[in-house]
């Protein structure tokens, strides 16, 4: 890769003591400098360095006056044992491996190794690809593998690379960066070559000869588009080494490439474009995983649990995505170290700060406007990151014209997050993360509503030694609602419920040996709930205040799981986790425990292509109580008690892993089974709002639920994205003897989100390292309803006969949504990167109904209707300004 | 109470969230066979009447007049019983004599379903309590809403009631004619222009009245509240435009008490027909009532029937009080009354017109005091109130002089 400028004048005069040169670029000018001045310079070239230099000066002066101007361009000049090293935008720190420099290796090869030694006399860990790294103590080697740990960083911002696929590249050892960017691998000891690739990082392969447990850090870099050769990603890596199944990771790239309503991106809404993820309609951030229901999903924000993660009554996601690093869905396998709810975990993190210099972005969109800051408080030890939105969404309701009844009415919300990060030393980490939403609305002057979400948690890594970490977490979750009714001032009342939890979980990881890494630890939550209140509002009004009993409760679990690498191609993970509830509020008298196991299995035929099983069991003791499709925000959530049974679930799955066409393309086919037992339906005219005897109104019904899922994933190039369908079925089934009514005969019948086919489209096109185009297709089957089939006159007005539970469906789904991003130039010295995206949801203007409803318009017609959220094109525009 | 009014605000949240619309569905559905419906409830000192029917066809748009006849009673559980034979489906039993402090039930023999018998539960009498009184309210900022409110209180320890509302109004055509037209009889062998007379003794067509039932189903729940009273309690609705309030508007509100059961049995009923399809309105369910058939215990009998003494309450709401109502803005131009010649008469006559008043020139003078063949004409509608439905039957206890 040769920088050629054009055509450069070189006029470099020597006479006598005076030195000058004219419009020289970098290259050149460090070039002359080495021959006339000093030799001992080590130079990297920056290819985004255009600019050309021109310096006079007598002999003397020459050397600092060039420096000068190079520092004026951003570059550094560290002089280090005589030497001068030169670099753009970087200042020599002793983390800095040469990781970096890969692309100019080939040119500065004898630079490199000067530079590489000047690194590693910092420290034993730089690293060139062209070089091989001695790790341990140089000498004779006494045993057949050693551990290989160290921190793998983004060499722009310092920050850690979370989920960088490390692995043996002659063997199949493998093993990803933590949260906070470590990793360990245990190597064979010898010549051998380690692997790193992550999303949207250059892959890097070192050379190593392994004498003894060591150290390498690595410092990887950002992709430069035009790449040319095989290329592989964490996510394949990952796919062909680990046993687990079912596990879907989503960048926050990609994230924010999906057309997004309002283009306001969404890690939930592109969590909903996974397979296997099915939601009841446009406005619903309650999701279904493998036919289960919204509330049987944990939803982690920094290890606190999200309870409602809907804003504006569910078009928007609590998550912010400026801040946020990943998002990761357990589906099918779940780790022993997550319990408590019977389909999924979604783990949503955000990123730590840059702990280099303090960066920062705003963005505007239609309905918020948002702003991201972070930095480092201490550089390269304590960082943070700030992000907060608010919305200036009331001039929706402003619209409406005052006649309409609707003019009091506004809708509004606003969060926070806040993370910190301390690097304590090399092997110990803190991290402390607070989220804040609030989120109010009302439609009349007499209705208001509000929510909050409040988390906070401490956590502690700690890597004890080089085969043996601990991650210790602390949290506080609190979720809590209010609607207040004012209409008439008699009867005027204010409705609110609280959620709370205190929670705290051990988690060691202890590689044994090569073959095996043990998981273990603890968990326990204690729950803390005042399911509802019902107070009078205002001086007037009769209401008789009513408080529905506090429910406590701690839930406690103690885990073991153990990966097993019995061969290259084999091997196996095997977790038991023992869950016990504990009630503690001395009224309810049962408790409820029971192991749940999770075993999964993989074989390999070759590097890419393996197959996989998995048998899980589940337990949950909290359960949402709401008889809508979505999830409300005046929903509450119960305890198990005394006639709650906690529901029980397992699931058996199996899967097909391919990768092909050099390494780019994903295929996997996963099939699974499920059962869930004690799931609560509500029998017919159950009262869910303050209601003392909740359970008699409640009935256990079974679940049963299968599919099919077929995945087609490309994850770099010009084109990417990916393309899935899914089959399946989830079935529902009164079990409980003692209801006095029988939902449809006993029979089996459709869950509200059962749509069996669902076909999804998520591409992104990148026509040059600026503009991409974006296309987001969705297509299921329409959900389940139960429709009137009949009439008749009773009290004055029209009234419906149903039909059996969810017996018929609303029409299909279908979806187009279009983007084009449109990124900044990619000239570092600018002070500030504009970038925005030109969008159209639902591009065909498609009426999709959210459901379908009858009215009796108090007489002998009856008409059907259809409520779809977003009946038309919704044509949008978004900046983010970063600086 | 409590649920209802949310989930009303979420339809509400659904409709306007920004670009979402609710628009025409018609699904297939297969027709659900026939259920028997048995409407109404034992009021105890009071004739109690009964409607028993059958469930339609969601498409059948005949109207609904049951074809049932029979007999039907009201038990006693100390052996008594009242009865009556009924006709299209009707049956008003004498309950007056009738106590509380027993049980009672219904029970009604169909010939038209092979004889089969359909019976209600026993069910206690509950005690209605006594209406205060029934007042209006008129939403003071957008004016475009008028809630009858009831406030009532209860001696006895009852904690749920329904409400019923049976409506009488009088409203008047939007002109008031002073003559009418009368064509000339066909037996002539050229058809006349007609004649247009004056109306005598106080005989118009502006004053009709009109009886309904609202069929909003109101409930009400006392053990939310601190005291036995329902305190300006909002029953129902009626919109600007309602003709109803037009001009004299009354309301006769009766008060029932009954069990948790019919409570949640109406209340479900209620919210499947008004609280349906919002982002998170309740799926439908149908609850069960109390009614069963004796030959088939399987058999699905639509229905609550409850006992339970009334309380009741009259009042009237006169436009000229309150100036609420407005008319509605009809599309395109608005009739104004047209000067129409004689030999016309008969010819905007069959259009669908009617002479309103004599032409008046433009100082304001009668056009043809002696002739009166200059009449404006106006479209029947604006002129004739029984095409708008009601009918020239005023009521014998209406409080004014109207004819």
């Amino acid at each position: 890769m040769v920088a050629v400028l054009g055509a450069v004048q070189l006029r470099a005069q020597n006479d006598g003591s005076q030195l000058y040169v004219s419009k020289l670029d970098a290259q050149q000018l460090v070039d002359f400098i080495k021959k006339e001045v000093n030799p001992g310079i080590f130079f990297v070239k920056d290819t985004s360095d255009k600019r050309v230099y021109t310096v006079r000066a007598s002999r003397e002066d020459f050397l600092s006056e060039a420096f000068k101007e190079l520092k004026a361009n951003s570059y550094s000049v560290t002089e280090y044992d005589g030497k001068y090293f030169i670099l753009r935008n970087l200042g020599f720190s002793t983390e800095l491996p040469a990781g970096y420099f890969l692309a100019d290796q080939q040119e500065n090869a004898g630079i490199s190794q000067e530079m590489a030694r000047y690194l590693e006399s910092e420290k034993n860990i730089a690293t060139f690809q062209n070089k091989i790294y001695e790790i341990g103590e140089k000498g004779p080697v006494s045993k057949a593998k050693a551990m290989i740990r160290g921190h793998v960083r983004d060499v722009l911002s310092g920050e850690p690379l979370v989920g960088v696929a490390v692995y043996d590249n002659n063997g199949s050892a493998y093993a990803q960066t933590d949260a906070d960017g470590y990793y360990k691998i245990m190597m064979p000891t010898g010549f051998g070559e380690l692997g790193f690739s992550g999303y949207s990082l250059e892959d890097m392969k070192l050379h190593v000869e392994v004498y003894d447990d060591g150290n390498l850090d690595v410092m990887m870099k950002e992709k430069v588009f035009s790449l040319t050769g095989a290329v592989i990603t964490s996510e394949s890596k990952a796919q062909h080494r680990v046993t687990q199944m079912g596990i879907e990771k989503v960048r926050v790239n990609a994230i924010k490439n999906v057309p997004a309503v309002f283009g306001e991106s969404d890690a939930l809404k592109v969590v909903m474009t996974l397979p296997g993820v099915k939601s009841v309609g446009e406005a619903a951030t309650g999701f279904n995983v493998r036919g289960g229901s919204v509330d049987q999903n944990l939803i982690l924000f920094n290890d606190g649990t999200i309870y409602n993660p809907s804003h504006m009554f569910g078009i928007l996601s609590s998550f912010n995505t400026d801040v946020l690093s990943d998002v990761q869905l357990y589906k099918s396998s779940i780790p022993a170290e997550y319990g408590g709810r019977i389909s999924s975990v979604l783990e949503v993190k955000t990123r730590d700060g840059n702990s280099r210099k303090v960066k920062g972005s705003v963005g505007l969109g239609l309905l918020t406007s948002r702003l991201e800051l972070e930095g480092p408080i201490v550089k390269d030890r304590t960082t943070f990151i700030l992000g907060a939105r608010t919305t200036y969404s009331n001039w929706i309701l402003k619209l409406l014209p005052a006649s309409s009844g609707f003019s009091g009415g506004s809708s509004s919300f606003q969060d926070v997050n806040l993370g910190l990060s301390h690097k304590v030393n090399d092997r110990n980490t803190l991290h402390a993360y607070g989220y804040f939403s609030r989120d109010k609305f009302s439609f009349s002057k007499d209705t208001t509503y509000r929510y909050n979400n409040i988390n906070g948690s401490l956590k502690w890594n700690s890597n004890f030694s080089d085969n043996h970490s601990m991650t210790a977490t602390v949290g506080f979750d609190q979720y809590n609602y209010k609607a207040g009714d004012t209409f008439n001032p008699a009867e005027a009342y204010q409705l609110s419920s609280r959620i709370r939890q205190y929670s705290g979980k051990l988690v060691f990881k202890s590689m044994l040996s090569e073959n095996h890494t043990l998981t273990y630890g603890a968990s326990g939550i204690w729950y803390d709930l005042n399911p509802g209140s019902y107070e009078p509002f205002g001086d007037s009004s009769l209401v008789k205040a009513r408080y529905l009993d506090r429910q406590t409760a701690a839930e406690l679990a103690a885990y073991v799981s153990d990966t097993w690498r019995i061969t290259d191609k084999l091997s196996f993970d095997a977790g038991i986790r023992y869950s016990q509830f504990v009630p503690t509020d001395g009224k309810q008298k049962k408790s409820y425990g029971g192991p749940e196991f999770r075993l999964s299995g993989k074989y390999s035929f070759t590097d890419n292509f393996s197959w996989k099983a998995g048998f899980n069991t589940m337990r949950q003791y909290i359960h949402m109580i709401s008889n809508s499709v979505n999830i409300s925000p005046t929903d509450t959530w119960t305890l198990s008690s005394d006639k709650i049974r906690p529901q029980t679930g397992w699931q058996a799955a199996m899967g097909l892993y391919w990768t092909f066409l050099d390494n780019t393309v994903d295929l996997s086919l996963e099939g699974y089974y499920k059962k869930v037992d004690h799931y609560i339906d509500y029998k017919s005219g159950a009262v869910l709002v303050m209601n003392e005897n909740l359970a008699d109104d409640l009935f256990e019904t079974q679940n049963r639920a299968y599919g099919v899922e077929l995945m087609i994933k490309k994850n770099i190039g010009k084109l990417n994205g990916w393309i899935s369908y899914t089959y399946s079925r989830s079935m529902l089934r009164q079990s409980d003897p003692n209801a006095k009514e029988v939902i449809n005969n006993g029979q089996w019948y459709s869950a509200p989100y059962d749509k069996p086919h669902d076909i999804k489209v998520v591409g992104n096109y990148k026509f040059t390292h600026r503009y991409s185009l974006s296309v987001n297709f969705d297509y299921s089957t329409g959900r389940p309803v139960t429709l009137p089939v009949g009439k008749y006159q009773y009290a004055g007005g029209t009234r419906l006969v149903y039909s059996d539970r969810n017996s018929y469906r609303i029409p299909d789904y279908m979806r187009l949504d279009l983007a084009i991003i449109i990124e900044p130039g990619h000239y570092l010295k600018q002070l500030t990167h504009l970038s925005f995206t030109i969008g159209c949801y639902n591009v065909t203007g498609r009426k999709n109904p959210y459901s379908v409803f009858f009215t009796t318009n108090g007489g002998a017609a009856i008409s059907g209707h259809m409520l779809s959220v977003f009946a038309t094109q919704i044509p949008y525009v978004n900046f983010n300004l970063k600086f | 109470m409590i649920m209802k009014r949310l989930g009303i605000s979420f339809v509400l949240a659904a409709a306007l969230t920004c670009v979402s619309c609710i628009y025409d569905f018609d699904p297939q559905v297969e027709d659900a066979s026939q259920f028997v419906v048995v409407e109404g409830d034992i009021l105890i000192g009071d004739y109690s009447y009964f409607r028993v029917s059958e469930s339609r066809n969601l498409k059948d748009l005949n109207v609904f007049i049951s074809r049932f006849t029979g007999t039907a009673s009201v038990e006693c559980d100390d052996g008594t019983s009242a009865s009556a034979r009924g006709s299209l489906g009707e049956f008003l039993i004498d309950t007056r004599n009738m106590k509380p402090g027993k049980k009672y039930r219904f029970s009604v023999t169909i010939p038209e379903m092979d004889g089969k018998i359909y019976y209600s539960d026993w069910v206690e009498v509950h005690q209605a309590g006594v209406i205060d009184s029934v007042t209006y309210t008129i939403d003071p900022q957008t004016k475009s809403e008028m809630w009858i409110n009831v406030t009532s209180h209860n001696d006895n320890d009852e904690k749920y009631y329904r409400w019923m509302s049976s409506e009488n109004w009088e409203y008047c055509a939007d002109y008031y004619a002073t003559f009418y037209y009368v064509p000339d009889q066909a037996s002539k062998r050229d058809y006349g222009p007609g004649k247009v007379l004056e109306y005598e003794n106080g005989e118009n067509t502006n004053w009709c009245w009109k009886v309904g039932t609202v069929s909003d189903v109101m409930l009400g729940d006392l053990s939310e509240l601190s005291q036995t009273k329902f305190v300006n309690h909002k029953l129902y609705s009626i919109d600007k435009h309602d003709r109803r309030v037009s001009y004299l508007y009354s309301p006769q509100i009766s008060q029932v008490a009954i069990s948790e059961e019919a409570y949640r049995y109406w209340s479900s009923m209620s919210k499947n027909s008004d609280d349906v399809g919002g982002l998170f309105s309740p799926q439908p369910s149908e609850c069960r009532g109390n009614i069963h058939c004796a030959q088939d215990s399987t058999e699905l009998v639509l229905g609550y029937v409850g006992a339970s003494t009334v309380s009741r309450c009259r009042i009237f709401i006169a436009q000229a009080d309150t100036r609420f109502y407005e008319k509605k803005k009809e599309s395109g131009t608005q009739p104004e009354p047209t000067l129409v010649q004689k030999s016309e008469w008969r010819a905007y006559y069959l259009e669908g017109w009617l002479p309103f008043q004599p032409h008046f020139d433009e100082e304001g003078g009668m056009a043809d005091p002696v002739a009166m063949e200059q009449f404006d004409w106006l479209p029947a509608r604006c002129l004739d109130c029984t095409l708008l439905g009601g009918t020239k039957d005023k009521p014998s206890w209406w409080p004014n002089e109207h004819r």
